[in-house]
C-alpha cells in the first residue's frame, strides 16, 4: 500500500503566506475573513458523479449505446427528440436516459416531489457580485474573470448517501461579496468563512435544474439530430465550483415551486406502442410546454398512453387538454393512465 | 540502474523497510547524535594529482626559509622531488601523484635532520605536513632522525569542494558489486544507483571522469565505456562547492587509474556466483500478480548467476621513464525472473555478457614531462531487457552497445612553480536497442486493460517513442590549462585553462511495422498452445470481425518525407569555456578560492542551428578558514554557478521526430478512419493534417513541424550556496556538519502551444492555429518557472582510525521543484502545469549510509555496508483522455488520494496526501583474508566473500502511482528488492 501522510506542501506555503499576510493588512489583522483568492485544485473527476450523471460509455448496453451515435461517439450524453406544440422539440434527458427516478417517499406527505428545503445540493449563485479581472486566455486559462460561476457545497457522487435524493436539482442562495474579482471564491467553505465579506442569504432563492456532468463526454446536439461528431459544447453546458474544483453543468432553467414549497412538475405523455416504449426514446415524448411558456418545467410527470392499432412513433405530437376537441395528433390527455416515470430535461432556453 | 551494469543487481534505492523501519529509526537516531559534525575534506577539481604543503619551523617557531626539502614515493615518483621554502617558510609541491608511500626529508646544518613518513597523498587534496625542527645534539650527528607519523589528509584548507575521496584500497574492502560507476552512492548528497541524483539535481547531470577525460554518455548521463574495477587506483567524487575549472551541475566522479611502475605487477581474480549462492525471488503469494512477481508461477524458482574472471598487469618498458598497464574483464550474467503473462508461466532469462579492456601507456621521459595514452573499450549484451510480466515473449527487447574511448594527456613543468596541462581524448559509443528477435515488421499491441504489450516490443521508453533505436554518440575533448604561482599579500596558486568539447550524436529511430495498436484487451484464441508464450490470440485486426470489440487505436509513424519508415536524426554541439581560479592562501588559517568562468554551447541539428548560441557565467567564491590554526577545525563555504549550454540531448531534442498520427477506432462503422483517395490512399488518417477529413477521430504529433526551439533562452544553470564545519575528533578521523541550498533554474520543457483544452484538460475543444487543426505543436523553452530547489544538511564521518575505515553519512534534505527530469510534461498541457509543483521525484527526505571496514591484525578484514532511505514520492496520475501520451493529474507532485473504505474521494482537495514508495534499508558485507600467511607467499593470495542484500529482503522498492478506473494497480509493488546474492572472489596478485 502506498504511504501516505498529511500533505505539507511548503510550496504552498511558501506562496499562501504572503498572500495571507497581504490579505491580513488589507481586511484588518484580527478579522476572521480572508481576501486570498481560493486555491484552483483543477477539474472536478466526473467519474466520481453518481451514475445517474455520467455519460453513456462504451460499456453501456447496446440499446444505450446506440443513442450516441449518429452525433456522438462515446462517452456521450444523448439527446432525444420529442415533441411540443406540434414540432419537435431536442432535450437531454439528464438522468441517464431512462433511469427511472422514484421520488415519491420524500418531501410533503403524499407529493411525489420533494419539499425545496430537502434538496440535498445547495448552490451560491453570484454572477455578477464580483469585480471583473483580465480577459481569458482560453489555452492558459481553464475559467474566466468576467463573472463568477456558481459555488456548490456538494455533488451528487457515488459516494454520497443521498439516497433516492439523487436529482438535479438544485437549491440557489444569493451571495453578497465585497472586493473579490470574478472567480476569486471557489469553495463554499469561503463562503461560510465570510471571506470577501461574503455572506449567503438566509433561504433559498430559488430552484434551479443544474445537472453535473462529465464535460469531457461528447454531447449530441440540441439543434440536430445528425451534427458531425464531436458535437459542439451546446450552450446549456455551464462551469461551476466545488472545494476549489472546476466542474461543468447542464443547466435546465428554473423549476417553478409552489406556494407550500413544493416543487412543480408538468405532465407530459409518453407514448406505447405495439412495444413498450422507453422514457429515452426518440418520438416518444410529449411535452405539453416548452421553456418560454407558462406552466413550464424542466420537471415532467410522464403519463402513458396506449396507442391504438396503425398510430406510431411520430403520429401524436401534440398534447389535448382534457375536455378539450383532440386533433389527429394530439394526445387526448384524459385517455392517459398515471404517471409512468419522471424525467428531468435541458432543452434550449 | 546503468542496463550497462544489468548483470548486477544492487538492491539499492528505494526498497520496503516495512520489517526494519524501527530499526532503521534508531539508526538515524545514532546517526545523529553521535555525528555530530561531519568531514568533507575540499579538493582541487579535475586534477590527477594532490599536493603536499606545509611550513618549516625553527626551534623558537619562527617560520624558516631557503629550507630545502626532499620528497620520496618508491610506488608512484621515479625521482625524488625536491623544494625549498618561500620566505614566509612555506613549501608545496604540487602535481603529486596520490600514494600511501610518501616520505618527505629535511636536512639543514645546525638542525636535527628529518625523515618523515606515511605521508599519504590523496586525489585533488593538499596534505598538510609542518616541519618543526630542533637544534642537532651530538648523539644525533651521524644519524637522521626518524619520526614515523601517518599523514593522512582528512581535512583540506586548499578548497571548499564536497565529496570524498575513495582509495583503491577503501574500495576493495567496501562490501560493493566492483562496478566503477557505482562508488559515487557512497557520498553524502549522492544518491542510491549507478546513475543518482545528486543534491537535487536530475541524474543526467552526472559526470564520470576517467583520468580527466569526460566520459560521461553524451545524452544520457551515464558512463560511456565502464571499465574494469582494478584498474582505477582513486576515485574522487565531488557532490558540491566546485571549483571554476569544473562546469558541473550534478555530482563528479573522477577516476584515476593506474600507470605501472618500475615493478611489474599482476593482479588475477575470479568472481563466482553460481546459481545456488543466489537466492530465488519468490514473492509471497499475497502480492498480486504484476511487474516482477513471481504469483502463482509453477516454475521452478529463478536462477541468479554470475562469473567474472579479470586480469590487470603493469610494469615498465623503459625503467623510469614508460610504464604499461593492462587489464580485462569478462562478465558472464544470468538473471532469471517469473513471470506471468497470458496464464503463461515462465523463468525469463535475461542474459548479460560483458567484456572491459584497458591498456595505458606513462611517458615520463624527464622529470618535467609526462605523457599519457590510454584506451579503453567495453562491449554488453543484454537480452530480455524488459524481463517483467508487462511484456509478453516476442515482445521483449535487447541491447547491444559497445564503446571505446582513448585518452591523451601531457603535463609540462616549466619550473616548480609553473605547469601546463592537456587533458584530451575522444569517446565513441555504438547502442542498438532492437526487439528480441529482430521483428521489424510485426506491429505490437498494448492492452490497456491488462497493460501488457504483445506480438512485438512497445514503446522503448516514455521518451522514446520507436521499438528500435541504432545511436552513435561521439565526444572529443580538448581542455589545456596553466597553472601558476603568485606572491602578493600571501601566495596565490592560479589555475587558468580552455575546454573544448564537440559532441555529434546520429540516432536511427522506427516502429517495426510503423504501426502500433492500443487495444481493449485481446481476443484469445483456443487452438493456440497455452504453453506457447509466443501465441496469444489476436489483438485489434481491421479486417478481422472477431477483433472489433478491443480496438480502440492505432498510430501510424512517418519520417520527414511522410513515408511509414524509420527516421534518422543527427545532432552535434559544441562548447567552449574557460575559466581562471585562484587559490589564494591569505594567512595559514585562510584561503580564498575565487574563480569564473563563462561557457557557450552551439547546439545544431538537421534543421541548423537549434537554439541561438547559449551562453552562461560561472562565478565561484569558495574560503576555508582553520578556526584554531591547528588544522584540526575547518570552516567552509561556497556560492556559485554552473550552467548546462551544451547538452547533445538537448540538440537531438530539436530534431524532427517521427510523426505520429493516431487513428481512434470508430464504433458506428466498425473502422478505423482510413484515406479514401489520393497518395495516402489506405492510411488510416492523412498524415498531412491539412488534408484531414476526419476531425478529431484523427491527432498528430512529432513530425517536422511539431516542434520549435524558442529564441533567446537562459540556459539550464544551478546556483549553490553551502557552507560547514569540520572538525577531526582523532587522528586521521573527521567529523562535519554540512549545508547546502541549490537552485537549478530554467530547465527545458516542451510547452505545446496549439491545443486548447477544456477545464479538465483531458479534451481538447480547440486549437489556437485553425491550419494546425489536430495537431500539437511543441515548442521547446527553458522557463524560469521550470526549476528544482534542495536543502539539505549533512552529518558526516570519515577517516581510518586504528584499524577502522569509516566513510558514513547522514543528509536531511527536501528537493522539490516543477520538473521531474527535461521534457517531463510540466508545460504540455496548462491545465495540469499547477500540479508539477512539489516534492521531487528524487526527494529523498533521510538518507542514512555508510561503509565501515576492520581489518585485523591476522589478516581478516570485515566490511559492512549499511543503507537507508526514505521513500521517494510518488504522484498519482490517470490516462489523459485527451492524449494518451501524457498522463492527468488531480493533485499536486508528490501527493495522491489515499483509499477510503475502497474509493477515492478524487472531489475533495481535503484528502490530498503524500505518498511514498517504502522506505528502502539494505546491508551488505564482506570478508576478506589473505592466505599469504598461511602458504608463507610473498605474493597476495586472497579470498573474498561478499554477500549482498545480507537481510535478504525482497521487500517492495518502488509502488505504481497510476489509477484506472477498472483493474487500478494504484499502490501495487512495481519493482522488488533483488534477493540475497553471494559471491566468492579468488585473486591472486603482487
Amino acid at each position: 500500500m502506498v504511504q501516505a501522510r498529511a500533505m505539507r506542501n511548503s510550496t504552498l506555503l511558501q506562496r499562501a503566506l504572503p498572500a495571507l499576510l497581504a490579505g491580513c493588512l488589507a481586511a484588518g489583522c484580527g478579522s476572521d475573513s480572508s481576501t486570498t483568492p481560493d486555491r484552483y485544485n483543477g477539474a472536478i473527476d466526473p467519474s466520481g458523479l453518481d451514475a445517474k450523471f455520467t455519460p453513456i460509455t462504451s460499456a453501456a448496453s447496446t440499446a444505450l449505446k446506440a443513442l450516441c451515435t449518429g452525433g456522438a461517439p462515446t462517452p456521450c450524453y444523448p439527446a432525444q427528440t420529442g415533441y411540443a406544440h406540434g414540432t419537435p422539440v431536442r432535450f437531454y434527458n439528464v438522468l441517464n436516459a431512462g433511469s427511472a427516478v422514484k421520488t415519491g417517499t420524500v418531501g410533503k406527505s403524499g407529493s411525489l416531489f420533494p419539499l425545496v428545503s430537502t434538496l440535498q445540493t445547495q448552490v451560491f449563485n453570484f454572477p455578477n457580485n464580483c469585480s471583473k479581472g483580465r480577459s481569458i486566455d482560453p489555452r492558459f486559462d481553464a475559467f474566466t474573470f468576467d463573472f463568477q460561476y456558481p459555488v456548490f457545497r456538494s455533488l451528487p457522487l457515488v459516494n454520497t448517501a443521498f439516497g433516492v435524493n439523487v436529482l438535479p436539482l438544485v437549491s440557489l442562495f444569493s451571495v453578497s461579496a465585497s472586493g473579490n474579482t470574478c472567480n476569486d471564491i471557489k469553495s463554499a467553505d469561503s463562503i461560510d468563512a465570510g471571506d470577501f465579506g461574503a455572506k449567503a442569504s438566509p433561504a433559498p432563492v430559488g430552484v434551479q435544474l443544474w445537472a453535473a456532468v462529465d464535460a469531457s463526454a461528447n454531447f449530441a446536439s440540441l439543434t440536430s439530430a445528425t451534427t458531425p461528431s464531436p458535437a459542439p459544447v451546446p450552450a446549456q453546458l455551464h462551469q461551476m465550483w466545488i472545494h476549489g474544483l472546476q466542474g461543468s453543468y447542464l443547466d435546465g432553467g428554473k423549476v417553478p415551486v409552489d406556494a407550500n414549497g413544493n416543487i412543480v412538475a408538468m405532465n407530459g405523455v409518453i407514448l406505447n406502442g405495439a412495444t413498450f416504449a422507453n422514457a429515452y426514446d426518440n418520438q416518444a415524448v410529449i411535452l405539453p410546454a416548452v421553456p418560454g411558456d407558462d406552466g413550464y418545467s424542466p420537471v415532467v410527470n410522464l403519463y402513458q398512453f396506449a396507442m391504438p392499432s396503425g398510430r406510431t412513433l411520430g403520429s401524436y405530437t401534440d398534447i389535448c387538454p382534457v375536455g378539450a376537441t383532440c386533433a389527429a395528433n394530439q394526445v387526448p390527455f384524459g385517455s392517459t393512465t398515471a404517471p409512468f416515470n419522471t424525467i428531468f430535461i435541458v432543452s434550449p432556453q | 540502474m546503468n542496463a550497462h551494469n544489468a548483470d548486477r543487481l544492487e538492491p539499492t534505492m528505494q526498497t520496503s523497510f516495512s520489517r526494519s523501519s524501527r530499526a532503521a529509526q534508531l539508526a538515524i537516531l545514532f546517526a545523529a547524535v553521535g555525528m555530530l559534525l561531519a568531514p568533507r575534506a575540499a579538493r582541487a577539481a579535475g586534477e590527477l594529482t594532490g599536493r603536499v604543503n606545509g611550513y618549516v619551523y625553527d626551534p623558537t617557531g619562527s617560520p624558516l626559509s631557503e629550507v630545502p626539502l626532499t620528497l620520496t614515493s618508491e610506488a608512484v615518483l621515479q625521482q625524488p622531488l625536491t623544494r625549498t621554502t618561500g620566505e614566509d617558510g612555506k613549501f608545496e609541491f604540487g602535481n603529486v601523484p596520490p600514494a600511501e608511500d610518501f616520505v618527505l626529508e629535511v636536512n639543514v646544518p645546525g638542525f636535527t635532520p628529518i625523515r618523515q613518513t606515511g605521508i599519504k597523498v590523496r586525489l585533488g587534496q593538499s596534505t598538510p605536513v609542518d616541519v618543526h625542527l630542533t637544534v642537532q645534539t651530538d648523539a644525533q650527528a651521524v644519524a637522521t632522525f626518524q619520526i614515523i607519523e601517518k599523514v593522512n589528509p582528512v581535512l583540506n584548507p586548499d578548497s571548499a569542494q564536497g565529496g570524498a575521496v575513495i582509495t583503491y584500497e577503501k574500495a576493495q574492502t567496501t562490501p560493493i558489486f566492483h562496478q566503477v560507476e557505482g562508488m559515487a552512492q557512497q557520498v553524502a548528497g549522492v544518491g542510491p544507483g549507478n546513475t543518482p541524483s545528486t543534491r537535487g539535481g536530475l541524474r543526467r547531470y552526472g559526470k564520470f571522469y576517467v583520468d580527466g577525460m569526460d566520459t560521461t554518455d553524451i545524452t544520457d548521463g551515464s558512463i560511456t565505456a565502464p571499465m574494469t574495477f582494478d584498474a582505477v587506483d582513486n576515485f574522487e567524487i565531488i557532490t558540491g562547492a566546485m571549483d571554476a575549472q569544473y562546469n558541473s551541475m550534478g555530482m563528479i566522479t573522477n577516476a584515476v587509474t593506474k600507470n605501472g611502475s618500475n615493478e611489474f605487477k599482476y593482479d588475477v581474480s575470479l568472481t563466482l556466483q553460481p546459481s545456488f549462492a543466489a537466492s530465488k525471488s519468490q514473492i509471497a503469494a499475497t502480492q498480486p500478480a504484476y511487474y516482477g512477481t513471481f504469483y502463482g508461477n509453477p516454475q521452478p524458482g529463478p536462477d541468479t548467476s554470475f562469473y567474472s574472471p579479470t586480469i590487470s598487469f603493469g610494469g615498465p618498458i623503459i625503467k623510469d621513464q614508460l610504464f604499461y598497464f593492462v587489464s580485462y574483464q569478462q562478465n558472464f550474467s544470468t538473471r532469471e525472473n517469473g513471470t506471468t503473462v497470458d496464464n503463461v508461466f515462465q523463468n525469463r532469462n535475461k542474459q548479460t555478457t560483458t567484456s572491459l579492456g584497458r591498456i595505458k601507456l606513462t611517458y615520463q621521459p624527464t622529470t618535467a614531462d609526462r605523457v599519457s595514452v590510454a584506451f579503453n573499450f567495453d562491449r554488453n549484451i543484454i537480452n530480455n531487457n524488459q524481463d517483467d510480466s508487462s511484456v509478453s515473449q516476442d515482445a521483449e527487447n535487447k541491447i547491444h552497445r559497445g564503446g571505446q574511448f582513448g585518452i591523451l594527456n601531457y603535463d609540462h613543468n616549466f619550473n616548480d612553480n609553473v605547469l601546463f596541462q592537456l587533458e584530451s581524448g575522444v569517446t565513441y559509443k555504438k547502442v542498438e536497442l532492437n526487439p528480441i528477435f529482430d521483428d521489424f515488421s510485426t506491429p505490437s499491441h498494448f492492452d490497456i486493460n491488462s497493460r501488457t504489450t504483445r506480438f512485438n516490443n512497445g514503446s522503448l521508453s516514455s521518451t522514446v517513442v520507436g521499438n528500435f533505436q541504432h545511436e552513435s554518440k561521439w565526444r572529443a575533448q580538448f581542455d589545456p590549462t596553466i597553472s601558476w604561482k603568485v606572491k602578493a599579500l600571501g601566495t596565490h596558486q592560479m589555475k587558468a585553462g580552455f575546454q573544448y568539447a564537440f559532441l555529434y550524436d546520429s540516432q536511427t529511430q522506427g516502429v517495426s511495422g510503423n504501426q502500433r495498436f492500443s487495444d481493449f484487451g485481446f481476443v484469445s484464441d483456443p487452438t493456440v498452445n497455452p504453453n506457447q508464450p509466443l501465441t496469444h490470440g489476436y489483438g485489434c485486426d481491421p479486417t478481422n470481425a472477431i477483433t472489433f470489440a478491443t480496438c480502440n487505436q492505432v498510430t501510424t509513424y512517418y519520417n520527414s518525407q511522410l513515408q511509414q519508415a524509420p527516421l534518422t536524426t543527427r545532432a552535434w554541439t559544441r562548447t567552449y569555456g574557460v575559466f581562471i581560479q585562484d587559490r589564494w592562501t591569505v594567512n595559514k588559517q585562510l584561503t580564498i578560492i575565487p574563480g569564473f568562468r563563462i561557457d557557450t554551447g552551439r547546439l545544431q541539428g538537421e534543421q541548423g542551428l537549434v537554439t541561438t548560441p547559449l551562453t552562461g557565467i560561472g562565478p565561484r567564491l569558495s574560503a576555508t578558514f582553520d578556526l584554531f590554526a591547528d588544522r584540526k577545525t575547518l570552516i567552509v563555504a561556497h556560492a556559485g554557478r554552473a550552467n548546462d549550454v551544451g547538452n547533445i540531448f538537448i540538440a537531438q531534442h530539436g530534431n524532427p521526430a517521427l510523426l505520429q498520427v493516431t487513428a481512434k477506432w470508430n464504433n458506428a462503422n466498425s473502422a478505423f478512419p482510413t484515406v479514401a483517395s489520393g497518395p495516402y490512399a489506405g492510411a488510416y488518417c492523412s498524415p498531412d493534417p491539412s488534408q484531414n477529413t476526419f476531425g478529431s477521430s484523427c491527432n498528430y504529433a512529432g513530425g517536422p513541424a511539431g516542434r520549435s526551439f524558442a529564441s533567446g533562452q537562459t540556459p539550464p544553470h544551478v546556483d549553490e550556496l553551502s557552507g560547514g564545519i569540520h572538525h577531526e575528533v582523532a587522528p586521521e578521523t573527521v567529523i562535519g556538519i554540512d549545508v547546502t541550498y541549490r537552485h537549478y533554474g530554467n530547465m527545458w520543457e516542451d510547452q505545446e502551444v496549439n491545443r486548447i483544452y477544456d477545464a479538465s484538460g483531458q479534451k481538447i475543444v480547440g486549437y489556437a492555429n485553425p491550419a494546425l487543426n489536430g495537431q500539437s505543436v511543441l515548442q521547446t523553452v527553458a522557463r524560469s518557472d521550470a526549476y528544482r530547489q534542495y536543502a539539505g544538511m549533512d552529518l558526516t564521518v570519515q577517516g581510518t582510525p586504528g584499524r577502522w575505515d569509516l566513510l558514513a553519512s547522514y543528509t536531511l534534505s527536501y528537493n522539490t521543484g516543477t520538473v521531474g527530469d527535461y521534457f517531463d510534461g510540466y508545460l504540455l498541457n496548462p491545465r495540469m502545469a499547477q500540479f508539477y509543483d512539489g516534492a521531487s521525484p528524487d526527494d529523498r527526505r533521510h538518507q542514512l549510509k555508510g561503509s565501515v571496514t576492520y581489518r585485523t591484525a591476522f589478516g581478516l578484514d570485515l566490511g559492512i555496508r549499511f543503507q537507508y532511505n526514505s521513500g521517494t514520492p510518488l504522484w498519482e496520475s490517470f490516462t489523459n483522455t485527451g492524449d494518451p501520451t501524457q498522463r492527468a493529474y488531480r493533485s499536486p507532485r508528490g501527493t495522491g488520494i489515499p483509499f477510503t473504505n475502497g474509493a477515492q474521494l478524487f472531489n475533495d482537495p481535503s484528502q490530498w496526501s503524500s505518498i511514498n514508495n517504502p522506505a528502502f534499508f539494505n546491508i551488505d558485507l564482506q570478508a576478506r583474508y589473505g592466505l599469504q600467511n598461511i602458504f608463507g607467499l610473498r605474493q597476495k593470495a586472497e579470498v573474498i566473500l561478499l554477500v549482498v542484500n545480507a537481510l535478504n529482503s525482497v521487500d517492495a522498492q518502488s509502488l505504481t502511482d497510476s489509477f484506472a478506473n477498472t483493474n487500478s494497480r494504484f499502490g501495487l509493488t512495481s519493482f522488488r528488492t533483488s534477493p540475497l546474492q553471494a559471491e566468492l572472489m579468488l585473486r591472486f596478485r603482487n
